[in-house]
């Protein structure tokens, strides 16, 4: 009876240690055998933006980060948890429901660069203090001008639309605005850009079409003009 | 009488009235007035009953006092503010700073502001503040009031309009630090949500947690772990308790270890009032059982209860984490033992089996308050306990050392990635059993009535096990 409980015990904790090796083991093991795609996802992070994108060479991009540090939970489901990097982080301008969250990525993450309009008028104390945090933590910080383009090994290429230049005070108006594209698939990425700012791209005679499009200023009446 | 019982039911009399009179309104000279004269009338009938009403009145006393006290009024123009914030609580979408005002009508006062969610402020740090201020008033039947009354809150500030930070800082500063380094260690070496789930755990930061994650919480019946710091504690003194127990230590050594844990955890947690509470009621627990023996732990609850209720009069009706930890004691010290008998078929290497009965013990008399609090009836909280607490109490242990040591080159690794491993456990045991279609009941607030009603139920319970063993 006493051996008996005894097995019982042993298989027990045995049964346990191998049931959370597996709980631990398993998403590495299966990571490798996913699909190489270029990835979009758009966070729900409440009030706000925040798009991340993945190439299919592994490349991690965060667009905006939202209001608040929800965007840190949410980026949890799209960045396996033995990754520790984002290597663009980009915020389209100075709103607080683009920035909002770029400050607790930036703590979490460690970040390869940072994108921005170069816009530094904004003086919320939650502004400055997202952009003192990116130079102390010495990230690079890069102005993203029209006509920029980057290439990635995998084919992917993201080439920004806009702004020309930025005037202060201006913040819906100098939005990054970038065209994601990989192969015959190519998605707009628009910020708060309206609609004045949007006739200047068409203007420019640069490509904006596009099989996906992220609306201009969450669907505001002010974006997305039937033109564009 | 004996003396001790009448200091009990002293003590008891004495919670009695303060919980009794949140629900009623008087002049506290009333009371007052009767406790006077009852204990003069002690002096000369020497008749314990008299004490016991003067207990009683005294409770009504310190509550009736704590809630009437006269505060400075509001102006009703922006004031401009200066003081050292002595706390802040990060939200996931802002920040609650209390600030300490230092000078003018409001000196001493504290005032608790809502900030956006960067910067990030530290307690001891010097803020001047331009605001309109407001008294805090009840959210739908939540006494947000007396809530912050607890904290000794009487103002608000909900947007302030200019925000200087002053280049003071005070020894709060300092000490804060020793948080932020846990927090910073937490944050760079786990992933989200273990990151989150272990500085709630630790640092009782547990307002960042996401929505989905506080569900799922609740559904398995694990809400308390995120929660309330203070029923950690217990459920942590119980655990080393139950190993030392297992492992023949000495008691003075498991005592010592006990109350060293209990210190660094106060520290880290940057001395939040329940924790504090919550540590000197497991910490005098402990002690009384070493130097005292011949002490029922029953009646060294009660007194200590009492007495922190009386320092701070509000606590007992409004402390969370401190009424979950008083509770939580209760459990271990009534059913401890005996859910070790019932668990015979669990392993006993490495206290397993303790853990398990110390996990289990703990909830004997929490789940009615969670249910009150959280509104959900886990049905598989018993199940959910048993796999996840000895993980819980581990993670408790190690994260306290683990920061120090993880950068060595391979005990680091192995001890983070162990750390992890439970965390992920933890996490995993929530998610597949909040998962369950059964897994939770919604229960709607029922009257405070027939939670009194499960209460005496559990004591009658436990009064006739306990009975049952000494017959």
């Amino acid at each position: 009876m006493l051996l008996a409980k005894k097995r019982l015990s042993s298989i027990i904790l045995v049964g346990c240690l191998l049931l959370a090796i597996l709980v631990l083991l398993a998403p590495p093991i299966h990571w490798p055998s996913r699909p190489k795609l270029l990835e979009v996802t758009v966070l729900d992070i409440g009030q706000g933006d925040s798009i991340f994108i993945r190439t299919p060479d592994g490349v991690t991009i965060l667009v905006d980060g939202g209001r608040d540090n929800q965007v840190i939970n949410r980026l949890a489901d799209v960045i396996p948890w033995w990754q520790h990097k984002i290597d663009y982080l980009v915020s389209t301008h100075s709103d607080l429901d683009h920035y909002g969250g770029l400050e607790g990525v930036a703590q979490k993450y460690q970040i390869g660069e940072f994108w921005y309009n170069g816009d530094e008028s904004n003086k919320a104390t939650s502004y400055q203090s997202l952009l003192a945090s990116l130079k102390q933590k010495q990230i690079p910080l890069r102005v993203i001008r029209q006509g920029e383009e980057f290439h990635w090994p995998s084919g992917v290429i993201l080439h920004w639309l806009w702004p020309v230049a930025i005037k202060d005070g201006e913040r819906n108006e100098g939005s990054l605005v970038g065209r994601l594209s990989w192969g015959a698939q190519d998605v707009l990425l628009t910020g708060d850009l309206p609609s004045e700012q949007e006739q200047l791209i068409l203007a420019s005679g640069q490509i904006v079409e596009a099989e996906i499009l992220k609306v201009g200023h969450h669907g505001s009446k002010n974006s997305s003009s039937a033109d564009f | 009488m004996a003396k001790k019982s009448v200091v009990f039911f002293c003590a008891i009399c004495f919670l009695a009235g303060n919980a009794g009179a949140s629900f009623f309104v008087i002049d506290p000279l009333i009371p007052l007035a009767l406790t006077v004269l009852l204990s003069l009338g002690y002096l000369i009938f020497r008749r314990p009953w008299v004490l016991l009403i003067a207990s009683l009145a005294l409770g009504i006393f310190c509550w009736q006092q704590a809630v009437s006290q006269p505060r400075p009024p509001i102006p009703t123009y922006p004031l401009a503010l200066s003081g050292e914030i002595v706390f802040v609580e990060s939200k996931i979408n802002r920040q609650l700073v209390t600030l300490l005002v230092g000078e003018g009508d409001l000196a001493s006062y504290k005032i608790l502001l809502y900030l956006d969610r960067y910067p990030e402020y530290r307690p001891g740090q010097t803020l001047a503040v331009k605001c309109r201020l407001e008294r805090p008033t009840p959210i739908e039947d939540f006494r947000y009031d007396r809530y912050l009354a607890l904290s000794q809150i009487y103002y608000l500030c909900y947007r302030p309009q200019t925000i200087t930070l002053l280049p003071a800082q005070t020894w709060r500063y300092w000490l804060f630090q020793i948080k932020i380094f846990y927090s910073n260690s937490f944050n760079q070496s786990f992933p989200e949500p273990e990151a989150t789930i272990a500085r709630a755990m630790m640092l009782a930061e547990r307002k960042e947690l996401s929505q989905d994650l506080n569900t799922q919480f609740s559904r398995a019946g694990l809400s308390h772990v995120m929660a309330i710091s203070g029923m950690n504690m217990t459920l942590l003194v119980g655990a080393l308790q139950a190993v030392a127990l297992a492992l023949s230590w000495k008691r003075s050594f498991t005592l010592g270890l006990a109350l060293t844990v209990l210190s660094l955890y106060i520290v880290i947690i940057g001395f939040q009032a329940s924790a504090v509470r919550a540590a000197v009621m497991a910490g005098i627990l402990l002690l009384s059982q070493v130097v005292h023996r011949q002490y029922d732990p029953w009646y060294v609850l009660i007194v200590v209860a009492a007495i922190l209720t009386a320092i701070n009069p509000l606590s007992l009706m409004y402390d969370i984490g401190w009424q979950l930890s008083f509770l939580a004691l209760a459990g271990l010290i009534f059913w401890q033992q005996r859910f070790e008998r019932w668990l015979g078929f669990l392993p006993v290497a490495f206290g397993c089996r303790s853990v398990a009965a110390a996990s289990l013990a703990a909830q004997v008399f929490t789940w009615p308050l969670l249910v009150y609090y959280f509104q959900t009836f886990s049905t598989i909280f018993l199940l959910t306990n048993v796999l996840a607490l000895p993980a819980v109490d581990i993670i408790m242990v190690f994260t306290l050392v683990a920061p120090f040591i993880w950068w060595l080159p391979v005990i680091g690794v192995v001890i983070k990635t162990g750390i992890l491993f439970l965390l992920r456990w933890l996490l995993t045991v929530c998610t597949v059993g909040s998962s369950l279609p059964f897994a939770a009941v919604s229960v709607v607030r029922l009257a405070f009535f027939w939670y009194l009603l499960v209460y005496f139920s559990l004591i009658i319970i436990t009064w006739y096990v306990t009975r049952k063993k000494t017959t």
